[in-house]
């Protein structure tokens, strides 16, 4: 939910909330306000009636005017010693409608004989127009929580564009573009200090991150041209005429190792450079057409040994990959299969949906089936650098594609579905 | 008429391996160690083919290329580098090489893709390759023996070409498995295949009436040689 949605909604909450409080509490201080006075004024009235009854000679036919009703009847004993009030409700005698009156019932000693005296004031009325202020109140109150709400809106977003402006810069922000995000202009101080904090953050990334990149590339130089004296040094000394076989048995191996190092720093700086990301181009390749394509490059090793290739394509997605990935990717798949098969095997090769499946027959595994995925793991340690798989891995996750391996009746089988296909 | 190569490269020992590898074949060759020897030597003349390292000490091989294109120069030029790279690549073939290779190369391959280079260049219209009974033309990839056509398949044409190239010299399995099957050298299966192509391509030549030139030595690799 957006800020100022947020703030907008929990303002509206309280004021809401203080609103229905303070109409509440001015009805009732009203309320009891009207009460209270009325009360007061039938005190007065009891006062007064006493006083003047005290000058009649029968109770019942005294001629006042004090209050809305009265009533007086008489009794055998005083009961109440102090008026007591009430608030009452009154039937109409001729309608079905009530009405509220206060009343005040007090006991009076008239010439020797007891009376219960009750006198009541209808309050309905004064009430009724003190009523009358709290719709103007509710629409005041109202009223000020639109304003409240515009407010609220015109600050965020004036107060808050530097920010909003920021957000955009950081959701652009890719680092291997190599531009840092640039400060915003702001006259808040503590926006002007994020900002340039955010500036400095990403200025010190793109630096780490252009050494690193810098670091893997000239490592891979570095080591790459003594590699490059080392071959050609070999191959210089197979040309010699008086070479002996012993010789040339020893330069081969020497010459083995040095190929195998040149794969090892090829496989390293793919990973690293994976792990920088530094693949971002992609393209639409069709996985099925780029499989075929990869597969023909394989032929003679099939041959080789001898293998079946079972091939079912019954799907024509694309991807979005860096194509060089994207080879590499379905090139180790292909290479793992054949070379860890048996003679005479099969590849099945199978599309379905966005899942590639790439199986192939084989010896049990021998160790758990999740350091398939692991760098320099290899079950013949001396024939394969065990990277290739890793390569796979790394790929599939760069990509966020989900790869998984299983054994079953003496079947390898890697699963990779192709989920979404933005590098992560 | 011999061919003039410019070798541009930092690393003495390799520069000095390269040159002597392609004066074997004929080659009249020049080492420049930087970028300004790379300079004074385009000035002084013309040569046929650059063998330009990327990076050096002074300057960028990019920059080299650019100097030679402005110059108009016909130079065919093969990069030699160390980095990897699809951009780097596209970067040098876009500025105007001919071809990149990646460091560490085998002699016999920069040696085949220089003389593939120098027949696109240099003997415009002429792309027959001769060696003794055997006749090439590159272009319609027909392989004639004492003049009759001898049909090969692709990866036998290729390993024949190869040799050629390289005629007298030891050519390794890696060497041939990098050139004629794209580099899949952590593959080991690949010397039995080695082995079976180039036992079918000998029979194939000897039974066209060719000498057999095609010799192992010691296992480690193959001599093509008279």
């Amino acid at each position: 939910m957006k800020l100022v949605s947020k703030n907008i909604i929990i303002n509206t909450i309280v004021s809401v909330i203080i609103l229905f409080l303070g109409e509440y509490s001015i009805y009732s201080f009203i309320r009891s306000k009207i009460q209270n006075e009325t009360r007061e004024h039938l005190l007065a009235d009891c006062v007064d009636f006493i006083r003047m009854s005290q000058k009649q000679e029968n109770i019942m036919e005294f001629k006042h005017n004090i209050g809305d009703i009265i009533r007086i009847q008489p009794i055998a004993k005083i009961e109440h010693t102090a008026p007591v009030f009430q608030t009452v409700q009154e039937e109409e005698e001729w309608e079905d409608e009530s009405f509220t009156t206060e009343m005040v019932v007090f006991d009076v000693n008239h010439h020797g004989k007891f009376y219960r005296v009750s006198i009541q004031y209808t309050i309905d009325e004064i009430q009724d127009q003190a009523d009358s202020i709290l719709p103007i109140m509710l629409i005041t109150g109202l009223g000020m929580l639109v304003m409240l709400v515009l407010v609220n809106v015109f600050v965020y977003y004036r107060l808050f564009s530097p920010v909003d402006k920021l957000i955009k810069y950081i959701e652009k922000f890719e680092i291997h573009d190599l531009k840092r995000i640039e400060p915003i202009p702001t006259t808040t101080h503590e926006f002007s200090i994020l900002s340039a904090k955010v500036t400095k953050m990403s200025q010190n990334l793109i630096d780490d991150y252009k050494a690193m990149k810098e670091f893997t590339e000239n490592m891979a130089h570095e080591v790459q041209t003594p590699l490059a004296v080392i071959s050609t040094k070999i191959e210089q000394c197979l040309q010699d005429e008086n070479l002996t076989e012993n010789q040339a048995q020893l330069l081969s191996v020497a010459m083995k190792k040095v190929q195998k190092l040149v794969t090892l720093n090829q496989g390293l700086s793919l990973l690293s450079k994976l792990e920088n990301h530094q693949y971002n181009k992609t393209y639409d390749i069709n996985v099925a057409k780029l499989v075929q394509e990869r597969i023909s490059f394989f032929v003679d090793f099939l041959q080789n040994k001898n293998l079946k290739l079972a091939e079912s394509y019954m799907s024509d997605m694309t991807v979005k990959m860096d194509s060089i990935l994207a080879e590499v990717l379905i090139d180790n798949l292909i290479k793992n299969a054949i070379k860890h098969n048996v003679d005479n095997g099969t590849i099945h090769v199978t599309l379905q949906g966005n899942i590639l499946t790439i199986a192939n027959t084989g010896h049990a595994p021998k160790a758990s089936v999740s350091d398939f995925f692991n760098r320099f793991y290899s079950e013949k340690s001396n024939e394969s650098l065990g990277l290739g798989l890793s390569i796979v891995k790394k790929i599939c996750d760069y990509y966020g594609y989900k790869i998984n391996y299983n054994y079953e009746n003496g079947l390898h089988s890697i699963h990779i579905e192709f989920l979404s296909s933005q590098p992560l | 008429m011999r061919i003039n190569i410019l070798i541009v490269e930092d690393e003495r020992n390799l520069a000095e391996e390269v040159s002597s590898y392609l004066e074997h074949f004929q080659y009249q060759c020049r080492i420049a160690m930087t970028y300004a020897d790379a300079l004074e030597a385009l000035s002084e003349k013309q040569y046929d083919i650059i063998l330009l390292d990327l990076r050096l000490p002074d300057g960028h091989g990019t920059d080299l290329i650019n100097h030679i294109k402005r110059k108009k120069f016909e130079s065919g030029i093969i990069i030699l580098s160390a980095i990897d790279e699809l951009d780097m690549r596209v970067q040098a073939l876009n500025a105007g090489a001919d071809d990149y290779l990646v460091k560490p190369f085998h002699m016999s391959e920069l040696n085949a893709r220089l003389n593939a280079l120098v027949r696109r260049n240099k003997f415009k219209g002429n792309n027959d390759i001769e060696f003794f009974e055997i006749k090439a033309d590159t272009v319609k990839k027909i392989v004639l023996v004492n003049d009759k056509p001898l049909p090969l398949t692709q990866k036998e044409y290729e390993l024949l070409m190869y040799f050629i190239s390289n005629a007298g010299k030891v050519i390794t399995k890696d060497a041939i498995s990098f050139s004629v099957w794209s580099s899949h050298s952590d593959m080991d299966v690949s010397n039995e295949i080695i082995y079976t192509h180039i036992k079918n391509l000998r029979k194939k030549l000897l039974q066209a009436g060719c000498n057999d030139y095609i010799r192992s030595v010691y296992g480690v690799g193959y001599k093509f040689q008279a």
